[in-house]
């Protein structure tokens, strides 16, 4: 078991190091220069800025440095931020990008994988019908809108909620619904159809033949396997949310992450693209790993089993 | 089964509560005699510190913290740091300038030395300040000293003594106070800079003020805050108790918040300006921005002719876009300089209209074409290239272009979007036949404009050649006479207008909502721009 995180996280390590590798490059190719906006800079002042930063250097040296920082934890100045390093950037914002995603999952999972169930209970009956038709909604209609009109009608119009910013609990609902209703779609589909293959199954069967009670059947066999598949969504599900979503935070104010991944490649604000980039790529493969060793532990018939087949 | 279900809802229920406990502090009741205005910015500002500041929200931000010698301030230029006007020697080129008493936020004084300080730093190239140029256009040795071949010893800013401080000139500037109005001539504490080095004016901590406000709260992509500085000189003209100034990056949400009263003014963008207006609610401001049409007679060979040239000028039905399709109150333009220019005593429009040919004429515009084709021996136009930014507004002024282009001049225009960053590559280099160009001065002065398209300036995108104008232009720089200055100018841009490589199209309005218990919160044409620094309030708000 410990061999094989080990594995893991070694090629974890690799993993990373490539996805640095490729944004570095693919930034560097994008058009344009990150002081050459729409003010006509005198060559010179454009000259002593790229010296400032470092950008006069030829691209392998550039590399160079910033793998070099990287290793040492110095994810560098924001080149749009003048006073802010990457680091901090990160240390203030991804706290409320992450409190949002969380009751965003909350919200969602739990409902979601509720309706998902009672959908596949009540297979095509109105309760099936309606639950599908919100999951449909849910995964056509984009954040932006939901999140709009959540804002007109519940913040402007009835005033129950505050418009945005985030200030307390009750500033942070409407983003949550807005956020959360994706996630609620998308795991209510994946629970009904998964819930329904279950319900085929012999052991659903068994169960009942043997007189169990609705409650533990449905508790005990038809939730436990039907949540496997979901379960290994939930890494790279985790990582997205949990990093920040640039819509939601634009429109309802929060001062989030999202918004960095967004504008620093709009700036071309190096060292932010490549320390957002490696945040969520270290963040999704921690998750990743995360998952599978809980797999191990949820699932019975799945253990890590190395090459000869023994049993780790 | 219903305990577990029981269980389950508390911890979910004691999870959320415990995350409403963790959530930043809120607000806080305010006062109720207090008088606090409400002001979003749109992003967090990149850079406080005047020298690295040069941008709208960070200059905003500056003119409230930092004062320079003099201000801008609703139309006009008032004495900040400097008392009384400056002298000039005889050649317009040494400006000796009196620095009344007054205090840093710390209480210690702010002297001369404090500029010579911010402004040799302003050209340092160690500083690597995007508005270095500020300062190297118009001070002598600012350029060499940017440029690695000077020092900071022969750069002319030197503080005589305590109180007075002189600049040496380039050449002669008579809008030299305007100049020195924009943020990045504040001064700076030597010793504040030195002790927190990159980190200077990162926080409100790392800094001192000489301006109207100190800055209470500074939580990063959240939330600024002011407070009036009780050190501030005219410590008086600052009415407001606090400011608040959310960091609201989505125009719409900006327009919401206004709606419930979390804002006492917001930028009315696309659809909310035009139902703002609809309802009476909206104010317009000129915006500084003008909307011009670029011939480039080297890549198009009928751009030569300048009756070709003209028929595409008459040619634009400008009232007919900005009623039916752009509808907000921007101004047909018949000329080049801006409204929101200021001239000798109003604005420079106000004493010189210009308008210098019809805002549109169909008729005329055949004729004149037909004479020039005539006069090129060809019979119809060639398709023409027409190049625009790709975003914002640009693209439906594109194709009404198109359109007027085809049905009065049976010419095709061929649309191209360009990106932000291939534009000034494009039209530094010729690389286009006709660009639509917005453009806004740099400074409240026509010359900000007219001098763009004297001969061989790096700007001047057209390649204007005209002895006349340049002499005019050259005439008017030299000279301390406003007056006479400005008829230069305005001589200068009938010439212009005359030749037409450059077709005015419309001068730009903004609209804003503002609340009617505020007063004194002027947007304005220039960066940055708006200024609430003496903004009052009717009554205080709960």
């Amino acid at each position: 078991m410990y061999k094989y995180i080990l594995k893991r996280i070694g090629t974890s390590i690799i993993t990373i190091w490539v996805l640095i590798t490729i944004t570095f490059l693919l930034m560097n190719a994008i058009p344009g220069e990150p002081f050459s906006d729409q003010r006509k800079l005198p060559p010179q002042v454009l000259e002593n800025l790229n010296e400032y930063y470092g950008l006069d250097k030829p691209l392998i040296i550039q590399y160079f440095k910033h793998m070099g920082n990287i290793l040492k934890g110095d994810l560098g100045y924001s080149l749009t931020y003048k006073t802010r390093t990457v680091n901090d950037i990160i240390a203030q914002a991804f706290p409320y990008s992450a409190q949002l995603g969380i009751q965003s999952l909350i919200f969602g999972l739990t409902l979601g994988l509720a309706l998902g169930i009672l959908a596949a209970l009540h297979h095509n009956r109105a309760l099936d019908y309606i639950t599908m038709i919100i999951a449909v909604i849910g995964v056509s209609v984009p954040n932006f809108i939901i999140g709009g009109f959540l804002q007109y009608f519940l913040g402007v119009k009835y005033q129950l909620f505050p418009v945005a910013q985030w200030k307390g609990f009750i500033y942070t609902i409407l983003p949550t619904i807005a956020l959360g209703s994706r996630i609620l779609a998308t795991q209510a589909r994946m629970m009904r159809s998964s819930t329904l293959e279950v319900l085929n199954q012999d052991y659903i069967k068994a169960a009942k033949a043997k007189g169990l009670s609705k409650t533990v059947i449905i508790g005990n066999h038809i939730i436990r396997n039907s949540i496997l598949p979901i379960i290994t969504t939930l890494g790279p599900l985790s990582a997205t949310i949990l990093t920040g979503t640039f819509v939601i935070e634009n429109i309802f104010a929060i001062p989030g992450l999202g918004r960095y991944f967004v504008q620093g490649i709009q700036d071309l604000d190096y060292p932010v693209i490549l320390g957002t980039t490696l945040f969520y790529g270290v963040f999704l493969v921690v998750l990743n790993l995360l998952v599978d060793i809980i797999y191990g532990f949820i699932d019975p018939r799945i253990k890590i089993v190395d090459l000869a087949g023994d049993r780790l | 089964m219903y305990r577990k279900l029981l269980t389950f809802t508390m911890i979910f229920i004691m999870i959320i509560v415990l995350f409403a406990g963790c959530t930043s502090e809120s607000g806080g009741q305010l006062e109720e005699a207090e008088k606090v205005l409400k002001i979003a910015q749109g992003s967090e500002p990149p850079a406080v510190d005047p020298a690295r500041a040069n941008d709208n929200i960070s200059l905003q931000i500056g003119q409230a913290l930092f004062e320079g010698l003099y201000r801008y301030h609703n139309g006009e230029f008032i004495e900040g740091m400097a008392e009384g006007e400056p002298e000039i020697s005889e050649d317009g080129l040494v400006w000796t300038f009196h620095l009344r008493d007054a205090k840093w936020s710390d209480g210690e004084p702010v002297t001369a030395h404090d500029f010579e300080y911010a402004w040799k730093r302003l050209a340092d190239p160690e500083t690597a300040s995007g508005s270095a140029y500020k300062i190297t256009d118009f001070v002598k040795g600012a350029m060499e000293f940017n440029q690695g071949s000077g020092s900071s010893e022969d750069v002319g800013v030197r503080a005589v003594n305590d109180k007075t401080l002189e600049v040496t000139l380039v050449s002669s500037t008579p809008y030299f106070k305007e100049i020195i109005s924009f943020g990045a001539f504040s001064p700076v504490r030597e010793d504040i800079v030195k002790e927190y080095g990159e980190a200077f004016a990162a926080n409100p901590e790392n800094m001192v003020y000489n301006g109207p406000w100190a800055l209470t709260k500074w939580e990063h992509d959240v939330e600024l805050e002011f407070e009036p500085n009780e050190n501030y000189w005219n410590r008086e003209a600052v009415k407001l108790d606090r400011v608040i100034s959310p960091i609201i990056s989505d125009y719409a949400t900006q327009v919401n918040m206004f709606e419930t009263g979390d804002l006492h003014m917001t930028i009315l963008m696309g659809e909310f300006a035009a139902q703002y207006d609809e309802e009476g609610k909206a104010e317009f401001f000129e915006d500084g921005l003008s909307i011009n049409l670029l011939l480039n007679r080297e890549t198009y060979e009928p751009f030569a002719n300048e009756n070709i040239r003209k028929a595409f000028a008459l040619a634009i039905d400008r009232e007919s876009f900005i009623t039916n399709i752009y509808k907000l109150p921007a101004i047909p333009a018949t000329n080049l300089i801006n409204p929101a220019i200021k001239g000798v005593e109003k604005t420079f429009r106000d004493e010189f209209p210009g308008d210098y040919f019809p805002a549109f004429d169909s008729e005329k515009a055949k004729e004149l074409l037909q004479k020039g084709l005539d006069e090129l021996g060809i019979d119809s136009l060639p398709d023409l290239e027409l190049m625009f930014l790709d975003g914002g507004a640009s693209p439906i002024f594109a194709e009404f272009l198109q359109e007027n282009f085809r049905k009065t001049l049976e010419v095709e225009a061929v649309l191209t979007p360009i990106s932000l960053e291939k534009r000034i590559e494009i039209s530094m280099n010729g690389d286009y036949q006709t660009l639509i160009n917005p453009t806004g001065p740099d400074f409240n002065d026509p010359m900000s404009t007219m001098e763009t398209w004297i001969t061989g300036n790096p700007y001047n995108e057209v390649k204007y050649e005209n002895e006349d104008y340049d002499t005019l232009v050259k005439e008017a720089k030299g000279i301390d006479d406003t007056k006479k200055r400005m008829e230069l100018m305005a001589q200068a841009e009938e010439l212009i207008m005359e030749d037409m490589y450059v077709v005015p199209i419309m001068h730009n309005v903004s609209g804003y909502a503002i609340s009617d218990n505020v007063s004194n919160l002027y947007p304005t044409a220039w960066c940055p721009d708006i200024d609430w620094m003496f903004a009052d309030m009717e009554e205080a708000e709960q």
